[in-house]
């Protein structure tokens, strides 16, 4: 029987453009350890392991040794490195759950890395994420798996570039007020759909900024965590699911393992209803769409129907189900730290101290992560005060 | 204090695989312009590119056939920005199903006016029926097809 297990620590660091970060590395990790740490109430001697996530190839350093050395040196913990890609951030709180619920830890850190502060050229590594005999060639990024589905999407039901735009404003007026974020300029409707066309049908403010910050989470035991947390938040389930890395089984109509995943974590913790269940989401959407897609795949709304939940606020503040009121990963992506951040989010919301749009007490939060070759990867925790 | 300093350094790695008998065979198809599939005797799906098992039965050896090398496009995309070390846009790459493969096969389109960059979009579609463009001097790569254009 797993223990139970609680996040009780969460830090950030204000997020700025890859491109004009004057941090060194280490130094993003020590504030965003420093601030995770103090929140829970510990010292770097008090965490029994420590999971490291990133992606290779971004730090130019294989085992991302200058990151090391803002944790673990001093109190000789063991330092476990977790890659599925974009996922890596929550697949890394994943094992940092197991550990702890199993009982061989008390105390576990997960740090999501700055992905994006390094590497000159991001995209000729995300490229190398494609199938290099059969997928690479065709010029391929993450941006345009994204509109492979998206252009499928508009054709499967009736979907339109207006719907898009929408889920982009949400979004931008979210990080607006989120100190954390990167995009914080509150780009509208009209802005967002006058922005220039990237990759079809994708907009440049329907897509991510390269963004540099970290972010740190800390997870304790049900004993640690009553010891050291007024406001913990219990993990009610993590789950992640796997698909195929060749991308050419995928039909791009919505996501589909991400349905499956979710399914199967709504037994598992009980919920018959999310929308109205679930209090507070974060979901992971470096483009707009993205965020359509995931409301149908958990089950907010039947297929196709994404859009309108945003036209009708039932995912803004005032409705049944805020989600992304971080400005989500379409306005601050700085890679592993996004996938991170939803679950830390996520907590922060449910533990009442996020610093941007605060959900009135909200009970249960579900954080989603998405990533690896086309979505290969998905990930969700389901969180509760 | 001054400007905060950058320094450079780079990690520049070649590698080089083996691509084993089954897409070495495919690839020696290319080179003759023709697209050969296997097709898994458990379940009978065919697969383009061939696989060298079926990973759904996880089941090998698969039987070699020739398929009809046209296709279908199942979606798309147009790419408008200059990314470093992809193509210079604007180009649409497509996710085609060929003859009746389980699964689909990324190529580039081609045979479209390109002159109308901000029309490219009406003038591919999903259904549309393609076939391939092939290169005069084939190798055994996938690139042996140029591209994909709207079949007559």
């Amino acid at each position: 029987m797993p223990r139970k297990v609680a996040v009780i620590g969460v830090g950030n660091t204000q997020a700025v453009s890859a491109f004009s970060e004057t941090r060194e590395i280490s130094q993003i990790a020590f504030s965003a350890i420093y601030a995770a740490t103090k929140m829970a109430k510990v010292s770097m001697h008090d965490i029994d392991i420590t999971f490291f996530c990133t992606v290779d190839g971004f730090e130019g350093t294989n085992r991302l040794d200058r990151t090391m050395n803002s944790f673990g040196q001093s109190s000789h913990n063991p330092v476990v490195m977790v890659n599925t890609g974009g996922t890596g951030g929550a697949s890394g709180f994943k094992e940092a759950y197991h550990y702890v619920a199993s009982g061989f830890c008390d105390v576990a850190m997960v740090y999501g890395n700055s992905t994006g502060a390094s590497v000159v050229n991001g995209q000729q590594i995300l490229n190398t994420a494609s199938p290099p005999l059969f997928e690479k060639p065709f010029g391929i990024g993450a941006l345009q798996m994204a509109a492979f589905y998206a252009t499928r999407y508009m054709h499967e039901y009736g979907a339109t570039e207006e719907d898009f735009a929408l889920a982009a404003a949400k979004n931008h007026k979210a990080a607006a007020k989120n100190p954390y974020a990167h995009f914080r300029k509150g780009y509208s409707f009209e802005q967002i759909l006058a922005s220039p066309m990237i990759g079809w049908p994708l907009r440049r403010y329907e897509i991510c900024p390269i963004s540099s910050c970290a972010s740190a989470i800390i997870l304790a035991s049900e004993e640690r965590a009553k010891e050291l947390s007024d406001t913990p938040v219990w993990i009610m389930a993590v789950g992640s699911i796997t698909d195929t890395f060749q991308t050419g089984y995928r039909d791009y109509i919505g996501f589909k393992q991400l349905r499956t995943l979710s399914e199967k974590l709504y037994r598992a913790t009980g919920i018959n209803n999310p929308l109205k269940e679930i209090d507070v989401a974060e979901l992971f959407n470096p483009f707009s769409p993205f965020e359509l897609w995931e409301y149908e795949a958990l089950g907010f709304c039947d297929e196709g129907k994404g859009s309108q939940l945003i036209r009708d606020g039932v995912t803004d503040i005032d409705g049944e189900l805020p989600v992304n009121m971080s400005g989500g990963t379409l306005c601050t992506n700085a890679g592993i730290s996004a996938s991170l951040n939803r679950i830390g989010d996520v907590a922060l919301q449910l533990m009442g101290k996020f610093e941007g749009i605060q959900v009135r007490s909200p009970r249960i939060g579900l954080a989603h992560a998405w990533g690896g070759n086309l979505g290969q990867f998905n990930s969700i925790a389901i969180l509760a005060r | 204090m001054g400007n905060i300093m950058k320094k450079e350094y780079s990690w520049k790695l070649d590698y080089s695989v083996s691509v084993g008998d089954v897409y070495t065979r495919f690839y020696e198809g290319l080179k003759e312009k023709k697209i050969l599939a296997n097709k898994c005797a458990q379940c009978n799906r065919v697969y383009v590119p061939p696989r060298p098992f079926c990973d759904i039965c996880f089941v090998e050896p698969l039987e070699w056939i020739e398929v009809n090398p046209t296709g279908i496009i199942q979606t798309y995309t147009i790419t408008y920005f200059k990314f470093e070390n992809l193509p210079d846009p604007p180009y649409v790459t497509a996710v085609i199903k060929i003859d009746n493969s389980a699964t689909s096969l990324m190529h580039f389109i081609g045979g479209i006016q390109y002159n109308e960059p901000n029309e490219l979009s009406e003038k591919v579609k999903i259904g549309m029926r393609v076939e391939p463009v092939w290169s005069d001097e084939r190798t055994g790569d996938i690139l042996d097809i140029k591209y994909f254009r709207p079949s007559k």
